[in-house]
């Protein structure tokens, strides 16, 4: 069926079998600050001067949905390599809690934040560890937006713990056209289970691909790979869908989708939006040639 | 006469034409789920032989029953893969299977977790089912594999908890509790679903918390808040046992208001309620029908009481109950989960000494004096710490399964305290209560629950 597929592929609107040998590659780095605070003490947490997320995107005055306080039994390197590359397993969480903001609320002392709608015990929960990582993540969108390490010590500070545009940053370093381009035109069916690993050669997470992002750029290659963090702002046009428990999807289903053709760069995305790593697992360029 | 004349036949001409009309489709927002339909030309019986490729005859369906058009479920079957099957007609002791064919089950949704098994010893544990709730919101059940892989879902319920889930005998499906994330709306009940993932009955259970338990007759029971006020403290949240029969009566059956004073509820109160000040924390209830008595554990007042269906306190141990040695008395100690073993034994989680370490422990008490003395346990020196949750089952073959909660992890120990089988889970996600099953086609009908 494969053979068969692949044979098809370039025809017309005929299926597309995308493979681990049609992927982009990508490599990703994250550099997260670090507040020393007064460990035990009920500490306000203020994002009012964050307007850029880590990828250095404006975000929408007012759009953070909650903040994430997590303490985490691993070392502040561990969190850095790992958070972008895949998700960590529960057992090294050993604290969590959220805090909501209403009306536009940017800071939020610690005491406010909660655990099943109980709020925590600050002089409980924050405190010296040899051992543990506390990381405050914010999220708008039910996206990672930006986060900072924060330490408790008996001799830090009490002020507050600012989440500001520099707490933290994702960098990428990617080749769009690493892997061979798909061949199609018009609107056909896409078919990606038979994906395996995502760009960074990691196993590739099929049932976290909920979007299918597809767009057009009047950009080169390399363009495009220079400002990847704007991949949705630089397109001249683009469909996002949700492909949540799907292995493909029909194309000419995709409102307002004229087609593949060979007017400009096409790209074809596989998404993962519960990911903390916003690079698409995989990504090709769609060739109608 | 007739009957015998079509046997002769099909026995001559095994399916020349036999069976017509064979689809299999995976369901739609249960993409693990195949129904398989096809007509026969005779009135015949039947089931279909399925598995994965290079297995496809690992598993077969119950019999359909007698009749000309069919229909039946493919259930326990990974996610995005190719499964074989065929249609086997039979009559009596005769058959004739069809060829196989192929069909491919869809995939899972985002918000269905990747699990992780990283021990699996299959000379030490069953292979088999096991029916997940989830710890926290979103209230999410599954049904997975001893690999992990998810082979059954109800979609991610947002806003609200799902911790319980158990079998439901009357239909071979599946039943779990739901409430509120926050307990900030009153929205508990009970709901059923067939096999296909259809509610079949949505049971109102008011106030209704943490844990379930359901009866032969239908009756259902659940954990209750039970909001008073109260001179000294104001409002305080104690738990109510309650239970609703098939036809919707109502009926308090227990309450902690009944025989315990309020004794310093501040002590272990964080807020978890709205309603009031947190008092006993009931967090488990297990039906056992041999002993015709309820058990239930609460975790704020270090107690865990057996009660019978008329309200009378049979049993109990922790700071509620009679003194006990020392020892035991310390082992009580935010307990969870606590059911009777078919030994005559009890076993729960508890988190003794600083609270920092979740251990399992199992009780037997002396027949004549009723004293308790501790005859196993597992977890200290482990670094488990069940903030949310824990419970501890005891399988058929004598190994003992610990689910520590929130710490993400679940392992199945021999008698003689090997890890036969470990499951980690991805942060975000960690499983309520757990029921083995044996046989999914037959999800009750096998121990391993409490």
């Amino acid at each position: 069926m494969i053979t068969l597929m692949l044979a098809l592929t370039g025809c017309g609107d005929e299926d597309i079998l995308l493979e681990d040998t049609n992927n982009y590659t990508f490599t990703s780095t994250l550099e997260i600050g670090n507040v020393e605070i007064l460990e035990k003490t009920d500490i306000v947490v203020d994002w009012c001067s964050l307007t850029v997320d880590f990828l250095g995107l404006e975000m929408v005055e007012g759009e953070v949905d909650y903040v994430v306080l997590s303490r985490w039994e691993l070392t502040k390197e561990e969190l850095e390599n790992t958070l972008v590359a895949t998700n960590l397993p529960q057992k090294d969480l050993s604290g969590s809690a959220d805090y909501k903001p209403t009306d536009g609320e940017c800071s939020a002392p610690l005491s406010e934040f909660e655990f099943l709608g109980t709020p925590i015990l600050v002089e409980d929960e924050i405190y010296q560890s040899d051992t543990s990582t506390y990381i405050l993540t914010v999220f708008a969108e039910d996206r990672a937006k930006m986060l900072t390490f924060f330490e408790p010590t008996a001799t830090g500070s009490a002020d507050p713990i600012i989440i500001d545009n520099n707490s933290g940053l994702v960098e990428f370093d990617v080749n769009v056209d690493a892997g061979s381009p798909v061949s199609a035109s018009g609107t056909p069916l896409v078919d990606w289970s038979s994906l395996t690993q995502d760009g960074a050669a990691q196993e590739f997470p099929l049932n976290k691909m909920d979007r299918l992002f597809i767009a057009q750029y009047d950009l080169t290659v390399e363009e495009l790979e220079t400002d990847f963090v704007y991949l949705e702002t630089l397109s001249v046009d683009d469909w996002t869908v949700s492909s949540d428990a799907l292995l493909d999807y029909d194309l000419s289903t995709i409102d307002g989708f004229p087609g593949f053709d060979d007017s400009s760069l096409w790209i074809l995305a596989m998404r993962c939006t519960t990911c903390y790593n916003p690079a698409p697992p995989f990504l090709t360029v769609v060739s109608s040639e | 006469m007739a009957r015998l004349g079509i046997v002769s036949l099909l026995a001559t001409s095994p399916g020349c034409g036999l069976v017509t009309q064979v689809a299999a489709i995976p369901l739609e927002g249960l993409t693990t789920v195949i129904r398989v339909t096809w007509s026969t030309t005779a009135d015949l019986d039947g089931h279909v032989e399925f598995g994965p490729l290079g297995a496809c005859s690992r598993h077969r369906t119950p019999s359909v029953g007698l009749g000309r058009s069919h229909e039946t479920l493919l259930l326990g079957l990974p996610s995005a893969s190719e499964i074989c099957y065929r249609v086997v007609p039979t009559e009596g002791p005769l058959s004739w299977p069809e060829p196989f064919r192929t069909v491919h089950t869809g995939n899972l949704p985002a918000a269905v977790p990747d699990l992780n098994v990283t021990i699996k010893d299959l000379d030490q544990v069953e292979e088999g089912f096991w029916l997940a709730a989830s710890g926290i919101n979103p209230g999410l059940v599954l049904i997975f594999d001893r690999d992990g892989e998810v082979v059954w879902y109800q979609p991610a319920d947002v806003g609200y908890v799902s911790p319980q889930a158990l079998p439901d005998p009357a239909t071979n499906g599946f039943m779990y509790n739901r409430f509120s994330k926050d307990f900030d709306d009153d929205v508990g009940s009970v709901l059923r679903l067939h096999p296909d993932g259809q509610l079949l009955e949505e049971i109102r259970t008011p106030l209704a918390h943490h844990s379930f338990a359901r009866h032969e007759d239908g009756t259902t029971a659940w954990l209750a808040l039970d909001v008073r006020d109260h001179d000294e403290w104001g409002t305080v949240v104690g738990d109510a046992l309650r239970e609703v029969a098939p036809d919707g009566a109502d009926r308090a059956v227990w309450s902690s208001w009944n025989d315990w004073e309020v004794i310093d509820p501040l002590e272990n109160d964080g807020g978890f309620y709205p309603q009031g000040i947190d008092w006993t924390h009931g967090n488990f209830l297990a039906w056992d029908p041999a002993r015709q008595s309820y058990t239930v554990s609460f975790r704020n007042v270090n107690t865990i009481v057996e009660v019978d269906r008329d309200g009378h306190i049979l049993r109990g141990v922790g700071d509620y109950a009679d003194p006990v040695a020392d020892e035991v008395e310390d082992l009580v100690h935010y307990p969870h989960s606590a059911h009777w073993t078919d030994q005559g034994t009890l076993l729960f989680t508890t988190t003794p000494g600083d609270g920092k370490e979740t251990w399992a422990v199992e009780l037997a008490f002396d027949p004549e004096t009723g004293e308790a003395e501790r005859v196993w346990s597992w977890g200290e020196g482990e670094g488990f710490y069940a903030r949310v949750l824990g419970e501890a089952l005891r399988m058929d073959n004598g190994n003992t399964v610990v689910n520590f909660g929130s710490a993400g992890v679940v392992v199945e120990l021999t008698p003689s305290g090997e890890v036969a089988w470990r499951l980690e889970t991805p942060a975000g996600y960690f499983p309520g209560h757990l029921t083995y099953i044996r046989d999914i086609y037959d999800p009750a009908a096998q121990d391993g629950e409490p």
